[in-house]
């Protein structure tokens, strides 16, 4: 099972290699986001560092249902078919996925970031703890990103319905990231929100995980 | 057709709406807290339909009967319309008494959030033409979508500050007159019996739906020599 | 707006609603089950 996750894990992120549909297209499309933001509300220096950090979250919650639904990340249905014959379990396809989703996810905040501590100038006191937020947070967007991107996906199926399916679930996701990196501007305690944050990613494991055999059949 | 649910649905929804309109005002807020009398029914069917769409799914999922999913289906439409009307009730009851339609009060935004997962619920649903992929999809989006909801109840309550407690169900310290709770039950009981007529009838035409589209008996779907074996029963 | 304009605009939408969503339903079971030759 493990062997099964890491070698898809690994076809993943080749595929993306090869894509570049991340790096090359998303990644650029959320920087010019957070770029056209102050053109449209006004350069005030003090609200930008104000509204940058909820800002960095929102691009990263919206932006991020485009990477789970990155073309490389859906499978053909001959390849599926090939995985199934070979007995690859559901669960470790979702795994796989997740993984490489949460990877991929972080490589979009770790730039995103950056461009918002250049372009807003957010004061935060610890910054060492964004390296816990930020891959609790992208891991929870890659499991709802995998379950939605599976679940409109196939013949028939509208893929421009994943956003709405993903955005309203992500909630507690996008208040726990926001409110941990609010407490760290105030000097306050984020456990809670850390907590909160480990609490949905494995409830969305385990949904993941159970409901991977259901949607195999269709 | 019309079933003897129906009959007792109409009944009680006409005593609810009489009595709702004839109870003394509230001592406080007088005739406005009369809207409570279509909002918190409209509110706690919002909630119940959830909680039915889910079960619902599971049940679709352990026993792949389609009649499971026909209900789930029917639940999240009737609940897109009431948390709907929870939503606009709510809204035409607080501009007149804390002068906003809207207000961040942990509360609401659950209810919103729960009306755009209801949306999603029903666009996906819409967007698959063979009915058991359909069950498939929209049940494990059901089941993922309701074990989010209390996540999103904390992190809400915990963003926005503890919203005030209930103020029916708390034993012993009633905060509201007789004649206003009798009116306030007999409207929740009401649109409970409601709900359960249209979900009943909703689930009715979702049965109906997939009957046409199926190919019917004795109809060729692999060249002329294989057809569609008939029926008994009259479909699933 | 009074207090009674409040409340007649809120149990307009709701019952009104309900009382059109029903009929809508109503009348596509029945076209329905025309369609489909049952009674």
């Amino acid at each position: 099972m493990i062997r099964h996750i890491a070698i898809l894990f690994r076809a993943h992120l080749r595929d993306e290699r090869r894509a570049g549909e991340v790096t090359l297209v998303i990644v650029p499309f959320g920087m010019v986001a957070l770029l056209v933001v102050p053109m449209a509300i006004g350069i005030d220096t003090p609200l930008l560092d104000r509204i940058g950090p909820g800002l960095f979250w929102v691009v990263l919650l919206l932006f991020g249902t485009l990477v789970s639904q990155r073309q490389s990340a859906s499978l053909s249905e001959s390849r599926r078919d090939t995985l199934t014959l070979l007995g690859v379990d559901p669960a470790a396809r979702f795994a796989a996925a997740a993984m490489a989703g949460t990877v991929l996810l972080t490589l979009f905040a770790v730039v995103a970031g950056t461009v918002t501590f250049m372009l807003y100038d957010p004061e935060i006191a610890n910054p060492a703890w964004l390296g816990a937020i930020l891959p609790l947070t992208c891991a929870g967007l890659a499991m709802v990103g995998t379950i939605a991107t599976a679940v409109t996906s196939g013949p028939g199926a509208r893929s421009s319905l994943a956003p709405l399916l993903v955005v309203p679930v992500s909630v507690p996701l996008l208040l726990a990231a926001a409110q941990a990196t609010e407490g760290l501007r105030a000097s306050a305690g984020i456990l809670r929100w850390l907590l909160l944050l480990c609490v949905v990613d494995v409830i969305l494991a385990l949904a993941g995980v159970l409901t991977a055999r259901p949607l195999e059949e269709s | 057709m019309i079933k003897p649910l129906d009959v007792a649905a109409g009944l009680m929804l006409a005593t609810a709406l009489v009595l709702g309109l004839v109870v003394p005002p509230d001592a406080v807020q007088g005739d406005l807290q009369r809207m409570m009398y279509v909002h918190v029914p409209s509110a706690w069917l919002a909630y119940l339909s959830f909680a039915t769409t889910l079960v619902a799914g599971i049940a679709y999922l352990r026993t792949r009967r389609m009649r499971w999913d026909h209900i789930a289906g029917a639940s999240g439409e009737v609940g897109v319309v009431f948390t709907g009307l929870a939503l606009v009730t709510g809204s035409i009851w607080g501009k007149p008494v804390w002068g906003v339609w809207w207000t961040w009060d942990a509360r609401l935004v659950l209810t919103a959030v729960m009306f755009f997962v209801y949306l999603g619920y029903l666009a996906l649903r819409r967007s698959f033409d063979d009915p058991e992929v359909r069950a498939r999809r929209a049940s494990v989006y059901g089941i993922v979508a309701v074990a989010q909801i209390p996540l999103v109840h904390f992190s809400v309550v915990w963003w926005r500050g503890l919203h005030q407690p209930a103020t029916v169900l708390r034993p012993g310290d009633p905060q509201i007159d007789g004649p206003l709770l009798a009116a306030l039950l007999a409207a929740v009981f009401a649109f409970t019996v409601v709900f359960a007529a249209l979900v009943s009838r909703r689930a009715e035409v979702n049965r109906l739906e997939d009957l046409i589209a199926a190919p019917s008996a004795g109809e060729p779907v692999a060249g002329s020599g294989v057809a569609v074996p008939p029926i008994v029963g009259g479909g699933r | 707006m009074s207090d009674w304009a409040w409340v007649t605009l809120a149990f307009g939408i709701v019952y009104g609603t309900l009382i059109t969503y029903t009929a809508v339903l109503v009348r596509r079971s029945r076209a329905l089950r025309r369609s489909a030759g049952l009674k």
